[in-house]
């Protein structure tokens, strides 16, 4: 036993049952203690031990790896952004409001992207952190950003599972069905005619779900040039079968949806045909033609004909005859008519009738055969798929005359978030009264898309005199979004508002904490983002 | 003005204050010894089963002797982590060692020259102000560029310690600056260190029996680059010489800042190791973060690597990398 391990006993059994033999420490620990004869054991056992300590110390040896160390240095193949994009990037880190930070984040991971740059080692783990806050969008789209060290850092660490990067060419073959069916959406943005080479070519290899999910995935992206892959589809694989199951029958729904919504497909214009029976001949008078005040523009059958049927309804639309749906229909034939009205478009409804649209959509809104009663309220059994068509048909015109008739806030915020850029910009411009936090923050504009430049000046303003006239205000959010849409050429107009007027005002508390703060802050690294070369 | 004799009164109260302050602590010094002594009769495996009221009533002695510095060393074995069976042991028999070499030196105080006696004063719990050092012509004082190479933060209850680690670009001598925060404390006036940056300045030394605590006597500018290299070992070896070098002349020595200047960092045995060139290495704190460790694994991508660190003796702490002459903080 060493001289430290024998002190070591003795320390931890305690002197008084394990008394210090001094023969059984080193020689030189020995000589330094033997003029100590005189005092204590317990003190003579201290000065041994704050010896030996330091002798230990002293000669403690350096740890020494006999392992061989053959690690390659990871290479990169592309460039780290440069300096400055750091210094903006630890500004974003230091943000407080994560409403405002991801979005910034999501503008700055952009402008790496097309610069093609990576991000520097240094900043990784504070830059993984944050993106894995952030939506699955932007974690998709930073992946090239990573690098080949954020990859490796990304297998490395648990917490930043969310992040593993998929090559694109691997998604759509090895992919989870949920980042197959966003690869999809993408390229059916992107590239519509790619998309559905890519689809058709892997189409056998899917399972029945699979397809369905592709198939509404198309259906939110309509386009002229899916017709011949979804023609076939319909005339064969999904055509009406006896024994089909639930997935097929959904299936073929969801191509017969599509397919009403292309006005040169056959099954559209065999539909119109079908529905022409129904459609109430205009009146001749001249007052009714000029004023078109006729509400009854089509009549649906009280019972079963040749048309509205459950078996044409089933083998043509894929609509389930036992729909737990019907019962908030009056009649199973309403019911069959909603459903093709979420999908017919209203120009054709137009052609078909030789009505005006406005006066259409009147007539499905308020006519007294679809009129039904849901908590207490008057409406139309036809609203639900006329407000589903809004989203499938995307017509500016459409949601506008929608937008005069309807009085629910609710309904009339989501038409609004429907309308095109220029549209949602304009008609908030009318109606300002109806820009609150609610409405603005689900503007239709894309990600990097800002509002217009004199938008955002009259919404300054229209905020400015709200606040200033207000008693209370509670709208706390309308900075944050107002600072991530806000054109950057409408600075010098926040700026002159909060100093000529808002600072002369004494708007103190308002103003500046959920309006101008934020707004300026933000604005600051944007405009630092956008000026990153 | 005062008189003469008003004058003579004065400083024979004040030099009766100094002995009178001086004796209280050397009361302290003799009463931990007992208990020093006591603990070594009964055995440190008693150590887990004492409760807190074992340590604080010495503790509290210690505080009415004046003698927080010894307060402070009962306090780590009181804080000492007993569910570790493996290391405290070990580290009850270093806290005592040192504590026990502290105590002697108190008891020998006449021995030493007047500086050193200082130090000493200043581990057994004398406090220095800022002011008093830096009027103080005996204050050493070194003036150089001062890179930061980075800072911990210790919560202490109501208290936030930020300690900042320097080294002088010209000089190589390390430097600690520490700064106290609680909720009445008014920072608005403290100038911020940065980290990473190199502060041109005068820095004023706390006694020590070698210069260590710091604090900014004068200062002139901050740059954000380094316009030269800081001295760097070249070895763990070379470190190690020059680590016993400052050992010898002052035993109670720690958490020094060093720089060495080629090491790979490693994974072994589920521990990062920071390895030179001679495959002597040491091994990095487990106080180093997740994220830390990760952006130092990333940074240095097996590939050698200048380090600035801190000595716990037992492992490093990692502050900062350099490369080329650009330096980052971890």
């Amino acid at each position: 036993m060493s001289s430290h391990e024998y002190l070591k006993s003795i320390c931890l059994l305690g002197s008084d049952r394990q008394p210090l033999d001094t023969s059984k420490l080193g020689e030189t620990l020995q000589a330094y203690i033997s003029p100590l004869k005189e005092l204590e054991s317990s003190e003579i056992i201290l000065h041994a031990l704050a010896l030996d300590h330091y002798y230990r110390l002293a000669g403690r040896p350096i740890a020494k790896t006999t392992q061989i160390h053959e690690s390659v240095p990871i290479q990169e193949k592309i460039e780290n952004a440069p300096e400055n994009a750091y210094k903006i990037l630890e500004k974003i880190l230091e943000v407080e409001k994560q409403k405002i930070q991801l979005p910034l984040l999501a503008q700055w991971v952009k402008k790496i992207v097309e610069m093609k740059r990576i991000v520097h080692p240094m900043y990784l783990v504070k830059y993984f952190n944050l993106l894995t806050s952030s939506p699955k969008k932007v974690r998709t789209l930073a992946s090239p950003t990573f690098g080949e060290k954020g990859k490796w850092l990304i297998q490395q660490n648990q917490k930043y599972t969310n992040l593993i990067p998929i090559e694109q060419e691997d998604v759509y073959s090895f992919g989870t069905s949920e980042q197959r069916t966003l690869f999809l959406t993408n390229l059916l943005q992107l590239n519509p005619e790619k998309a559905i080479l890519l689809l058709q070519s892997n189409w056998d290899t899917e399972s029945s779900k699979e397809k369905l999910k592709h198939l509404k995935t198309l259906l939110q992206h309509i386009h002229n040039d899916f017709l011949p892959f979804l023609n076939d589809l319909y005339s064969n694989e999904f055509s009406y079968s006896a024994n089909e199951t639930a997935t097929q029958r959904q299936s073929r729904a969801t191509i017969a949806k599509a397919l009403l919504l292309i006005p040169n497909s056959e099954l559209h214009q065999q539909t119109l045909k079908k529905l022409k029976p129904y459609v109430v001949e205009e009146k001749g008078g001249l007052l009714s033609k000029v004023f078109q005040t006729q509400s009854e523009i089509v009549q649906i059958p009280e019972h079963n004909d040749s048309f509205f049927n459950p078996m044409v309804m089933l083998e043509i639309y894929g609509l389930n005859p036992k729909s737990t749906a019907m019962s908030e229909y009056r009649t199973d034939q309403l019911y069959w008519f909603g459903q093709l009205c979420a999908m017919i478009p209203f120009e054709a409804w137009s052609k078909l009738t030789g009505r005006k649209e406005k006066n259409i959509l009147t007539s499905f809104l308020k006519s007294d055969q679809y009129a039904i009663t849901v908590q207490g309220k008057r409406e139309s059994c036809l609203k639900k798929s006329l407000l589903l068509l809004a989203d499938y048909y995307q017509n500016d015109t459409y949601i506008l005359h929608f937008l005069a008739q309807e009085k629910d806030k609710t309904t009339a915020q989501n038409l609004i978030a429907k309308l095109s850029v220029k549209a949602w910009e304009m008609y908030l411009s009318n109606n300002f009264d109806l820009a609150d936090n609610a409405v603005l923050k689900e503007c239709p504009h894309q990600e990097k898309e800002t509002w217009s430049t004199a938008f955002s000046k009259q919404l300054i303003d229209y905020i400015y005199n709200q606040m200033k006239n207000a008693t209370h205000w509670s709208d706390y959010m309308m900075g944050i979004t107002m600072a991530h849409y806000l054109s950057s050429k409408s600075l010098d107009h926040l700026l002159w508002v909060n100093s000529t007027k808002a600072q002369k005002a004494g708007m103190i508390y308002n103003w500046k904490n959920h309006i101008f703060d934020p707004i300026y802050s933000t604005m600051a690294i944007r405009l630092e983002i956008e000026q990153l070369y | 003005e005062l008189t003469e004799e008003e004058q003579l009164k004065k400083s024979n109260a004040k030099a009766k204050r100094k002995e009178d302050r001086l004796q209280l602590t050397q009361a302290g010094v003799g009463e931990l010894k007992l208990w020093l002594k006591d603990l070594i009769r009964i055995g440190l495996l008693e150590l887990p089963n004492r409760n807190a009221a074992y340590f604080d009533t010495v503790i509290e002695r210690m505080v009415d002797s004046k003698a927080n510095g010894l307060a402070g060393w009962v306090r780590a074995l009181k804080n000492l982590n007993f569910k570790a069976q493996n290391t405290w042991q070990n580290q009850a028999l270093e806290i005592i060692s040192k504590l026990f070499l502290l105590i002697r030196a108190a008891e020998n105080l006449d021995h030493y020259s007047i500086s050193e006696k200082l130090a000493i004063k200043s581990m057994l719990g004398w406090t220095f102000t800022q002011k008093e050092l830096a009027s103080d012509k005996n204050t050493i004082s070194l003036k150089d560029h001062w890179l930061v190479m980075g800072s911990t933060i210790d919560i202490q209850d109501d208290l936030t310690i930020f300690r900042y680690w320097l080294q002088g670009l010209q000089s190589g001598q390390d430097a600690l600056i520490l700064e106290f925060e609680n909720k009445f404390s008014n920072q608005a006036n403290t100038t911020p260190i940065l980290e990473g940056s190199v502060i041109e300045a005068e820095l004023g030394f706390y006694p020590g029996l070698i210069p260590h605590r710091a604090f900014i006597k004068k200062q002139k500018e901050v740059h954000q680059s380094l316009n030269q290299l800081p001295p760097q070992s070249e070895s763990w070896a070379v470190y190690q010489d020059k680590n016993l070098e400052a050992l010898k002349q002052d035993p109670w020595t720690n958490n020094r800042a060093g720089f060495i200047k080629k090491v790979k960092i490693l994974s072994s045995n589920q521990s990062l190791i920071a390895m030179d060139t001679n495959q002597n290495y040491k091994e990095i704190s487990e106080e180093l973060d997740e994220d830390k460790k990760s952006t130092l694994l990333l940074f240095s991508n097996n590939q050698y690597v200048s380090m600035a660190f801190v000595d716990r003796q037992q492992s490093i702490l990692p502050l900062g990398l350099l490369q080329d002459q650009n330096y980052s903080v971890l």
